[in-house]
């Protein structure tokens, strides 16, 4: 079983943090976003030894401070969601196990757990209460055998919590006395008579290695003195030894050698770069929790593993084939990175954006499923079996679920079920899924964009917001601009997307909207940027939304016409120049001569722009553009 | 499976060993057992067994009653039918006439009839599991069929409210989440991968369809025990044609078990006698068989005859005193009625041989554990102010003040909410004892929440000498005996580790009468006898009208009421290992009686 959602309150920087989780989810966010937090969350709430001494894994420090004027700390709060997809996914030994804190819905019969680990900080004593419980359907702590301390061990169990930290030193993580390195050399067992027969052995090779040169003798009778200075009744003795003669000492100084290349000296791991330590920990990371799933836990144990920033000190092509070593870690995975190049293989589905605002961290992920809380009734159950399978009606949480967008058919449809005089709140709701349901990106879409869009699409979920232009012309000159307006791209984190070469406007701009990035377009006065214009329309994006996000060039007008009319047509010249000293300087040549090298003299006039222009010389239609995603004023 | 086991056959033995045998075939295995019973007594008993037999596996049984199933059940699913995980239960016929006059005030229904008398309609409704809105078919009159289907609704769901259940509401619930939520039935079968159910014969309807709705159609791991000729629960619903009912559901195999090891041939042979006179009986049931090996010529079977229940009283105290002076612990004297016990415990008592009437107590009877009882629940829920009241008004009596509850719970709502905390604020006792019991309170229950150190510390504090309360308290002995008993059996029921509304609901399932010392005669009622055994056994009252009773006699000699008599003389007769003593009088109440058929029918006049 994997966490399927999880609820964060007031843990450190987060105020109310509501994520889904998938098998694997990869999180993205600037420093100080909330990331570690969300790791660190899973961490405590699923590392719990039980017994109410010791360390619980909170401190005083994970308390928000100054939330309320009183200064009282409000509770911390993490709640986790197990849940089938479908009934039978789990295997009945664990259920049977767990059946004390399974809940089960009554409709689907899928069965899912939920954890809650609630903590609160007494001021007075500085201590950290906290309490861990098992929640019924309801939400509500179980009361009576759901109530048992020993559920939670039991439950531990099964999903075994194992996390590797964003620092990673190979020499301290290949010790003897290091979490993984460490646990595994503890977990060899060496037959006694086979340790005997060793430890004897190296006896030997000590005495002979020592006999090799008579000086050594002489220290050692020597230092014979110091257990005649020590010892109160017989004297002891004294002896020096190059090996350990105990086999636990031999082993904890295990070290592993490797070969770069076939040629290169066998260099202890400590040796290496940090890419290659860092490498080599993951592995030794996934030989760790392998290691620990064939011992005491139950078969059917599936591992949550938190990795921060596995990234860390990799070449890119390293850093892109890491996503296939990190999916291959048995259980669930819950990443962190800041690596564009180990995002640009994660499915778009399974990332997970946090950003920060004025309340904390907020989190932002594909849609998936929207609802309408409504009574039901006989209608609705025809009007959702006419619609198909993207509809449906979940008794349970008494909501009708979509899972697609809903056509104005369909929507007409549910419309229709409720006609009596009370179905004004009703028809709201409806409308307010609809409306939510045209968030969804179909999944054709999405295979679309992650294809077309494998070049850049690292980079944009890492920016602040997003210009889309029609190609690399625009492109060019879009980041020229931006200086001038001393709003530099990289400054105010926008990614300026190509979207002809890319995708489509609409796919982009839909992301976007589903992904909450702050986002404006510029397109032609043409039939072109008409047709993008439409493509908007077609995801269900309002013309007012339209107007708002995006500036179209005048009728006739497309990126060439602007400039040559514009305060930077010597700019334009210039560049023509550059590549065609006989340019006549007359629009219709600079357009014809424009047209026939877009983007080589797109470059140029925006080199030209950085050197010469001045932010008067800017046409209004860009800066409306920089205006409209508040990067400038 | 149907085991038809007669008395003294050995069927716990069988039941218990089955269980170890499922468990040791798969020790590593998850799937749990699920052994219901008919009393608590014989569910910790089964649990004990089984320990012994496989004690790393008697945490894969739940070996409980019907209703601490179904509490348990709705415990973990009962929010889908809007039963909260944390509900109290109502045991007491107070608490439930006080819940009843509430939900009517507050639904503004007048009944017209006195409250007493609407229990029986609401339970028996609810036995035979009929909702609100669907109970008109039972009532003659539709016009007083609307107004108790009203009074019906109200009362649950003031009941829901107060997120609280009685009794009848206990199985009823967990049938309804069970069929109006099959998937929910369907999870509990698939854990519990067996299910045995011990004396079967008394289940009523509600509790054999609760059955019906936990195994669905599908599941028929069930292995009962029955002994359709101790069916004597009729009047709860019980029914000898229950088992012909269930064949018919579940096309069991049969296996019968009909030798006795327990008692002596002869009492074999009278109750083969006795029950060969009822019709209602499993066809092709064989007679029982004596199994027991004993020495020959012993006495076993006397009959002694009095003139009034007066002498009858006095004639078996006397009887047993000269016969059972150095063992009356091993005797059990057994009667229809209680009335007639009663007379004997006096005659006892005059001949200096202590005797206790078993029955069940709905509540502690001395004010320390009234108080203990009190606190706990007050404790668990600590703005319920009908609660409060009485946990102050004993304490008052107890600790010596004459404290107000109301101003407390104002005090309380000015503030923390907390009613417990605004007791110990301004409880001021001056006894030094009764200054330890609030000390205790407040460091364990208000500051730190920790039932089982109050109860250790202040039980503690209750036995020592300086407080003297078992001179001064009545009943405090046995409530001493008995709370002893209760937090072992209940913890060994919910784990030790069970939270206190745990540990309350399944207090208030469990009667709270002491158990019997050694050396004490129990004197019990033919109900209250069943599923025991006892070396020496005296049956009194064989008297036409008194066994069989009048109400039988009424409905006539073939009448279903007659042979549940019949059942009930051959229960009572079948408790013995050793000896049985008979008795009837010549006069009940003043009026000549004749001597009970039953005698004839067991070959003994």
């Amino acid at each position: 079983m994997h966490i399927s959602r999880i609820l964060i309150e007031n843990f450190r920087c987060i105020r109310t943090l509501d994520i889904g989780l998938s098998p694997t989810s990869v999180i993205i966010g600037e420093n100080n976003a909330g990331k570690t937090a969300v790791l660190d969350a899973v961490k405590i709430a699923l590392s719990r030894k039980w017994g109410r001494s010791g360390r619980t894994g909170f401190n005083e420090y994970d308390f928000p401070f100054g939330v309320t004027p009183e200064g009282v700390r409000p509770e911390i709060r993490i709640r986790l969601w197990f849940t089938e997809a479908h009934p039978g996914e789990w295997p009945q030994p664990m259920l049977d196990d767990l059946n004390d804190i399974v809940r089960t819905d009554p409709h689907d019969g899928t069965s899912s757990i939920c954890m809650q680990v609630t903590c609160s900080f007494e001021s007075v004593s500085k201590s950290v209460e906290p309490v861990w419980q098992f929640l019924n359907a309801a939400d509500q702590p179980f009361s009576g055998a759901g109530a048992r301390n020993q559920n939670l061990s039991r439950f531990f169990d099964y999903v075994p919590c194992f996390s590797m930290a964003a620092m990673r030193d190979a020499g301290v993580e290949f010790g003897g006395k290091s979490r993984f390195w460490g646990a595994l050399l503890k977990g060899l067992d060496v037959d006694q008579e086979k340790a005997a027969d060793l430890e004897e052995r190296f006896s030997l090779l000590n005495s002979e290695l020592l006999a090799a040169d008579p000086q050594l003798e002489a220290i050692k009778d020597t230092l014979k003195g110091i257990s005649t200075v020590i010892a109160n009744g017989a004297a002891g003795d004294v002896d020096v030894r190059a090996i350990p003669v105990n086999l636990w000492e031999i082993l904890s100084r295990c070290e592993v050698v490797i070969q770069g290349q076939a040629n290169d000296p066998w260099l202890p791991i400590g040796k290496h770069g940090h890419g290659v330590q860092s490498l080599a920990i993951i592995f030794l990371f996934r030989a760790f929790v392998e290691n620990a799933l064939g011992g005491a836990l139950p078969e059917e144990a599936q591992p949550i593993l938190t990795l921060e920033e596995p990234e860390a000190h990799l070449h890119p092509q390293a850093c892109r084939s890491l996503w296939i070593s990190v999916n291959a870690l048995p259980g669930q995975k819950l990443v962190t990175t800041h690596s564009p190049f180990f995002v640009q293989n994660v499915p778009f589905k399974d990332i997970i954006i946090l950003r920060r605002d004025a309340d904390g961290p907020v989190a932002s992920a594909l849609p998936r499923i929207c609802s309408a809380s409504v009574p039901h009734n006989a209608a609705l159950d025809t009007a959702i079996a006419k619609i198909g399978a993207a509809i449906s009606w979940n008794p349970t949480s008494g909501c009708i679920m979509c899972t697609e967008t809903i056509s104005e058919d369909h929507y007409r449809e549910l419309l229709q079920c409720y006609t009596d005089a009370d179905r004004a709140p009703h028809h709201a709701e409806i409308k307010a899924m609809r409306d939510q349901s045209r968030r969804f990106i179909t999944s054709e879409e999405i295979t679309k964009l992650e294809s077309w869009a494998k070049r850049i699409r690292g980079e944009i979920f890492f920016a602040n917001k997003w210009l889309l232009c029609e190609g690399q012309a625009e492109y060019a000159i879009l980041g020229a601009v931006a200086d001038k307006l001393d709003c530099p791209l990289d400054a105010h984190g926008i990614s300026v997307i190509d979207y002809q070469n890319n995708g489509s406007p609409g796919a982009f701009a839909a992301l976007a909207r589903a992904l909450e990035y702050p986002w404006a377009m510029i397109c032609d006065g043409d039939d072109g940027g008409k047709d993008h214009i439409a493509q908007l329309k077609s995801h269900f994006f309002t013309d007012v939304e339209i107007a708002d996000r995006v500036t179209q060039l005048a009728d006739g007008i497309d990126l060439e016409k602007l400039i040559v009319t514009s305060a930077l047509r010597p700019c334009m010249l210039a560049a023509a120049r550059e590549l065609f000293p006989q340019i006549v300087d007359s629009d219709a040549e600079l357009l014809k001569f424009a047209y026939s090298r877009k983007e080589e003299i797109a470059v140029r006039i925006a080199a030209h722009i950085r050197l010469s222009a001045n932010a008067a010389d800017i046409p209004a239609e860009f800066r409306a553009l920089f205006t409209r995603i508040g990067a400038c004023a | 499976m149907m085991l038809l086991a007669g008395p003294g056959s050995g069927k716990t033995r069988v039941l218990t060993s089955r269980i170890a045998r499922l468990f040791n075939a798969d020790p590593a295995g998850k799937w749990r057992i699920l052994a219901l019973t008919f009393t608590t007594r014989a569910a910790d008993e089964m649990r004990h067994r089984v320990e012994q037999l496989v004690p790393d596996s008697v945490d894969r049984m739940f070996a409980g009653t019907f209703h601490s199933f179904a509490c348990e059940v709705l415990r973990q699913s009962g929010s889908h039918i809007g039963v909260q995980t944390d509900f109290k239960i109502y045991s007491s016929p107070e608490d439930r006439l006080l819940l009843l006059s509430k939900a009517l005030e507050r639904a503004n229904i007048d009944l017209d009839e006195p409250l007493e008398r609407v229990f029986p309609i609401l339970d028996g409704l609810r036995d035979r599991l009929a909702s609100p809105d669907n109970c008109l078919r039972f009532f003659s009159d539709e016009d007083r069929g609307m107004r108790f289907a009203a009074a019906y609704e109200a009362y649950m769901q003031h009941l829901q409210a107060e997120n609280a259940l009685d009794f009848p509401a206990i199985i009823y619930m967990a049938y309804r989440l069970f069929t109006e939520f099959p998937a929910i039935a369907g999870r509990y079968r698939r854990t519990y991968r067996f299910t045995s159910l011990d004396e079967f014969q008394d289940t009523n309807q509600a509790q054999y369809a609760f059955v019906r709705s936990f195994t669905g159609d599908e599941y028929k791991n069930l292995f009962i025990v029955a002994d359709d000729d101790q069916v004597i629960y009729q009047w709860n619903g019980a029914s000898p044609q229950r088992l012909q009912q269930f064949v018919a559901d579940y096309d069991p195999a049969v296996l019968q078990m009909p030798t006795n090891f327990r008692c002596p041939r002869d009492v074999v042979m009278m109750a083969n006698g006795l029950v060969s006179h009822n019709l209602l009986r499993t066809p092709g049931k064989n007679p029982l068989e004596a199994g027991k090996i004993e020495t020959p010529d012993a006495e076993t079977v006397r009959i002694l005859q009095f003139d009034s229940e007066d002498t009858e009283a006095a004639g078996i105290a006397a009887d047993l005193s000269a016969r059972h002076q150095h063992d009356p612990g091993e005797v059990a004297i057994i009667a229809r009625t209680k009335k007639l016990l009663t007379k004997v415990q006096g005659e006892l008592a005059s001949l200096g041989i202590a005797a206790q009437i078993a029955q069940r107590r709905d509540s502690f009877a001395s004010v320390p554990y009234q108080w203990l009882n009190g606190s706990l629940q007050v404790a668990n829920r600590r703005a319920d102010a009908r609660e409060f009241e009485a946990f102050v008004e004993s304490g008052n009596v107890l600790l010596g003040m004459a404290l107000d509850a109301e101003e407390l719970i104002a005090i309380a709502l000015s503030g923390h909410g907390d009613f417990l905390r605004a007791w110990v604020s301004e409880a001021h006792p001056v006894d030094a004892p009764a200054i330890k019991a609030v000390e205790i309170l407040r460091v364990e229950l208000v500051e730190r929440n920790d039932f089982r150190k109050f109860v250790r510390n202040l039980t503690d504090l209750f036995a020592q000498a300086e407080w003297a309360l078992e001179e001064t308290q009545p009943s405090f002995e046995e409530d001493q005996r008995a709370w002893k008993e209760l937090f072992s059996d209940i913890s060994g029921q919910v784990g030790r580790q069970a939270p206190l509304d745990t540990f309350l609901q399944e207090l208030e399932l469990r009667s709270k009468e002491p158990p019997i010392k050694d050396g004490v005669v129990p004197l019990l009622t033919i109900h209250g006898s069943k599923g025991n055994e006892f070396t020496h056994v005296y049956l009194i009252g064989l008297a036409e009208d008194v066994l069989p009773s009048f109400q039988s006699k009424k409905a006539g000699d073939r009448s279903p009421q007659m042979e549940e008599e019949r059942r009930n003389c051959f229960v009572a007769i079948t408790r013995c290992m050793s000896t049985l003593t008979l008795s009837y009088a010549a006069r009940y109440n003043g009026w000549p009686k004749a001597p009970s058929r039953f005698l004839q029918e067991m070959g003994m006049a």
